[in-house]
Order: structure tokens, then sequence, then C-alpha cells
């Protein structure tokens, strides 16, 4: 078999095996479930939520996200090898982890009294906020580091001799010229967001009305029975997180400036 | 007048050590060196893009070495220019006044005179992607000229360009030094680039001074074996001093099996039974007269040698000859001569095989301690 063939043959499997999971869907699929569910009050609850916790999450983790990227492209300093190790740690630990950890932290003296003192995070939305940021910051750091490298650093350093400051230089440079970058970067930074569990559900746990995102809805109607539920919830969850992501692949592949 | 003075800075593990020179108001300076030498490292320092670990850069009495990029008012060109893909010419020439909040209608007639210099008035609303190397180039000069900064840093900028492009361009850039008063740091490999462009250059080697001054003396005079093969020396061999007098050295040269007589004017301290290199120009060898076997064993005159032509290059105005001496003791020795071709095109009939005469005049040696 050719490489070509083979490499042809591998992406038709791995299509077909999210095609097949997603029109498995159809088997429990109920038109006027689906209606029933949608415009509940509890399900439009959970929509609002995810889509806001999703969007503050992303909002907090780009805007730390750009300048950390920044200095791991740009800058070499003492410990660059080790941050960037460390940002890796929503990938090697599981978000259900990432959760605990958090949980555990809290219950530290340092913890309780952020907690006591300056906000409630354990099973509130702001604790939803944190565990949906911490277990997305990675990805944003790595994406937004990924459309900096491609941009040359001798357009910065151009209009600094022009007369520049160095932050007007990354913003009329840079800035612009790896936006499609960056935009992407949030977008897919915002569907990891929406579609996170285990950290969401470690700390701020499954209250229905209260703490109950698109996923974590999932998973409280799997827990009753309720399959027809949870399969027009998994379709709401599906038809955002794809609707984002073909926005972001038609922003990606509009291209960018790299190449010059 | 820009005065650089014992400037040292480091980048991972190179050093660049001691760097001083001058340039003149108005004049043009090339550093010059190979690739990786650290001329490019200079010139950054000397932008603000890097910081120097010790000695002074001035800018008419202005000491500018802490100062950042910003506040140097240079103007700088990088060797891939980095004209600002998501602008078009226009914004990009207006970018540093429209930074540094001046830009005036005063200066948009200035940036119209300066594009019409150039010869780009007609691509002004054009985007950068759809230019030619040549009009990249002419819009990078007109955007680093366009504050009206005096000192003007080029690295390698014509490097990209064909032949015809860059001298087009050496050109432009000599009125437009003559034009604004601009005073040119250049770096470059290219040394006709260099000696077209500069009034005086400095040759780096390894992170330090080798020379420095006005263009032909450094030509004429290379302080050492590596100025000597960067300022076109292709010809270098070793050579034991025999005797010196006054005026004249004699030296015994074993890779020719032959005694060399040159002219005492180097500035080394030379002695008898001295090691050292001996360089010709190959545009110096004088090809003599064609040899046949009944002159082989007449006399040779001093400096005189007999070579077999290995092989012959034709270049636009010459023809390059690799000869090798007979009766050389190295087998790999070749000397390379360059020979003009006359003015109808036409050069001394040569054909590989020859035997030929050659003539290493005493005065055009090169002599270095090793």
């Amino acid at each position: 078999m050719r490489l070509k063939q083979f490499c042809l043959v591998a992406a038709f499997a791995t299509f077909l095996l999210y095609f097949v999971l997603t029109v498995s869907l159809a088997y429990f699929f109920s038109g006027a479930r689906f209606w029933e569910v949608l415009l509940s009050e509890r399900m439009i609850f959970s929509i609002q939520l995810s889509v806001f916790v999703a969007t503050v999450a992303m909002g907090l983790a780009m805007l730390l996200a750009i300048p950390t990227a920044y200095a791991l492209s740009r800058y070499d300093f003492f410990g660059k090898t080790l941050v960037d190790t460390v940002l890796e740690l929503p990938m090697i630990v599981s978000p259900a982890a990432i959760g605990a950890m958090l949980l555990i932290f809290f219950n530290t003296p340092l913890g309780e009294w952020i907690q006591n003192n300056i906000q409630q995070f354990v099973f509130t939305v702001y604790g939803i906020v944190l565990a949906q940021f911490i277990t997305v910051i990675g990805v944003a750091v790595r994406m937004v580091k990924a459309a900096l490298d491609e941009i040359s650093p001798r357009y910065e350093a151009v209009a600094r001799t022009l007369g520049a400051s160095s932050f007007t230089a990354f913003r009329t440079t840079t800035l612009p010229l790896c936006r499609h970058g960056i935009f992407a970067a949030a977008i897919l930074t915002w569907s990891k967001a929406i579609g996170e569990f285990g950290a969401t559900i470690t700390v701020a746990g499954t209250m229905a009305m209260r703490t109950e995102t698109l996923p974590v809805a999932v998973y409280m109607r799997l827990a009753i029975s309720d399959i027809e539920g949870a399969v027009a919830s998994i379709c709401v969850l599906l038809l955002i997180g794809f609707s984002v992501l073909y926005i972001a692949r038609l922003i990606v592949k509009r291209g960018t400036y790299a190449r010059y | 007048m820009l005065d650089i003075k014992n400037l040292c800075l480091r980048a991972d593990s190179f050093q660049v050590d001691q760097i001083s020179f001058c340039v003149p108001s108005g004049g043009c300076h090339a550093l010059v060196g190979s690739t990786g030498s650290g001329k490019t490292l200079v010139l950054e320092t000397i932008a603000g893009l890097r910081k120097a670990q010790s000695g002074s850069i001035c800018w008419f009495d202005r000491d500018i070495t802490a100062l950042p990029p910003e506040q140097k008012n240079l103007a700088y060109v990088p060797q891939d220019l980095a004209l600002f893909p998501h602008m078009t010419v226009r914004e990009n020439i207006e970018y540093g006044l429209r930074i540094q909040k001046k830009l005036s209608s005063g200066k948009h007639a200035e940036i119209d005179q300066l594009a019409r210099s150039l010869g780009i008035t007609s691509l002004l609303e054009r985007s950068i992607k759809n230019l030619s190397g040549g009009e990249r180039q002419r819009t990078a000069l007109a955007r680093a000229l366009a504050p009206g900064n005096k000192l003007l840093l080029l690295d390698e900028p014509f490097s990209a360009l064909h032949e015809a492009m860059r001298k087009e361009l050496w050109l432009l850039l000599k009125t437009l030094q003559q034009q604004y008063g601009i005073t040119i740091l250049i770096v470059t490999h290219d040394m006709e680039e260099a000696f077209f462009l500069a009034d005086s250059v400095t040759f780096i080697a390894r992170g330090s001074v080798v020379q420095s001054g006005d263009k032909m003396q450094v030509y004429r005079y290379p302080h050492n074996v590596e100025a000597a093969k960067f300022f076109g020396v292709q010809n270098l061999f070793s050579g034991k001093i025999t005797d010196i007098s006054a005026d004249k050295i004699e030296l015994f040269c074993s890779c020719l099996e032959n005694v060399l007589h040159a002219a005492n004017n180097s500035t080394d301290q030379l002695q008898k039974e001295a090691t050292v290199t001996v360089g010709i120009r190959s545009e110096h060898i004088i090809l003599e007269l064609e040899l046949t076997k009944d002159v082989r064993d007449e006399y040779l005159g001093a400096n005189q040698l007999i070579c077999t032509i290995k092989n012959i290059y034709q270049n636009r105005n010459s023809k390059i000859i690799l000869l090798q001496p007979i009766g050389r003791t190295e087998p790999e020795f070749i000397l390379e001569a360059d020979i003009l071709v006359d003015q109808f095109g036409h050069a001394i009939d040569l054909v590989v095989g020859q035997e030929v005469s050659i003539l290493l005049p005493e005065e055009q040696l090169f002599l270095f301690v090793d």
C-alpha cells in the first residue's frame, strides 16, 4: 500500500469513528423530546450558563495567554523551559485531577482565606469559571505562541527604530499580523471551555439551575437514565461546538502574514 | 559624526570585542567581513536592538549607547527589509511619522517628494504583497528616511537583488545621500558594493576589527592573511626569508621550488629565516610568453616561473587561468591568474595543458608574518 493510500484510509477511519458516534445519537433521538428539552427552563439556563462561563474563562485565559505566549516566544529568561513545561499540566493531568487540585487548594489556609475574604469558589459559578480557566489557559498559551512564532520579531525591531515604543510596536505590527491566529486561539479556547466537564463537576458539583453547564447536564440526565434528554443536550453541545470550530477553520483558512 | 569606541557585546557564546571606528558626517562607511563575523551584531547594537556590554556609540557628540531604539533617531533597513505586510506602501512610509504624531500636510508633501526621488510614486497605494524586489528595497529606504533621521544603517539591503537592480539602487542611494545629507553605515560582504558605496571600510573577523580605514588603503595594504583573502588576494603560499636588504626581501618558496624577490615595504617586522605567507592578486600575475621546448631550458629571470595551464574559466571581462608550476613539490598547488580581455573581447589564445611563463612582480607581492 502506498503512503498516500495508507494515509487516506487512516483519515477516513478517523472520520468514520466520530461519524458513527454522532450518527448513533439518532437511535435515541426524539424530535418531540428534543424540543421539549431544548425549550425547558433548565436547558435554557444550562446554555446561558455554559456560554457565559466559557466566554469569561476564555477572556481571562486570553488576557493572560497573550503576554505569557509573547514572553515565551520572544525572550530568553531563567526558568523558561520550566514555565513551558508546567503549561502542559492541563494536558498531562486529567481535568478531574485539576478540579481535585483546586478543591485541595481551597482547603489549605491560603485557599480558605481566599474563600472567606475574597470570593467563594467551591460549588459556585465562580468555581466553574476558575476550573475552566485553569483547564484552558495552557492550550490558549500554546496556540497564541504558535501564532506569534510565525511572525518575525524584525517587524517590531524596525517599528522601534521608527520611533514606536515596545508596546506600540507590538500593537501596530505583531498584533495585527497574528490577529487571525489569536482569534482562532480564542475560539478554540472557548470551545474547549464550553465542553469542559471533569474540573467543573469536581469544583462546582451538580446542582440543577445553579452549576449545571451543558456537559454536566448530559451527565445528570444520564444519571437518571433520561437517555433522550441526554441526547438532546449532546445535540445542543455539538451544534454549538461545531459552529464555533467551523468559524475558526474559516478564519485560519483566510491565512496569516507569516510568509512575509 | 558617528563615533564607535571600544564596543563590546555578546550574543549567546559569540563575543564581539573592542570595535572602534568613525563615520564622518555625510560619509558612507562599510562594515565588511565574512558571514558570522559579527558585523550585523554591531549594526543591531548601534540601532539599539541589542545591548552593548561596554564601549560607547556617539552621534554628533550625543552618547546614544544606552538609549532604546525609538530614542536614537536613526534610520534602519534590515536585510529582510521587514516591510509591514498589512499596510500599503504609503502606510509603510508614513509609519514613523504617524507613530511620532508628526504627520502634517507639510510632511505629506515631503513624503511625496521622497517617493518621487525613489521612483515609487505610482506604488504608494499598492499593497506590499504585490511589489517586486527592487520596489520593496525602495519602499524600505523611503520608510527609513521619511522621519528625517540623518544616520542610515543598512544591513546587506541589496543582497537579494540581481546585479543590474543592485547597481541601480547603489546609484540611487548615492544620490539620496547627497540630496538629504545622510550619513550611511552599511553592512555587506560584497566587496564591489562596499567599494562603490563607501568612503572607508572596517573589516571584521571573528568579532574583532582586523583593519579599518580608507577603502583603497585597506584594499592595497591588507594587514594579515585573513584581510588579504577577503580583499581578493587569491594566491597565498608560504615562504622563508633568506635575505633582507633595505629595499628588497629574498624568499625561498618550497611550493614553487623557487626563489622570489619582494619589495621591502611590509609594515611587519620581518627577520631573516622567518616563515611568512606570500600573497599576490590574480590580476597582478603577468603571463609573459608562450613556451616552446626550445626556450624551456633557457634562463628565467627573477620571479619568473614556468607553469602548465590546468584550466581556463571565462569571466565577463577576463579569463581566470589556473596554473600549476612545473617542478613544484605540492601536488595540489595551483596559482590563479586573471587575464583581462581587450576591448574587442579578445584575450591571448590559451589552451589547457599549454606551458607558459609567468612573472610575479616583486612590488605586487604581499608578505605576512605567520
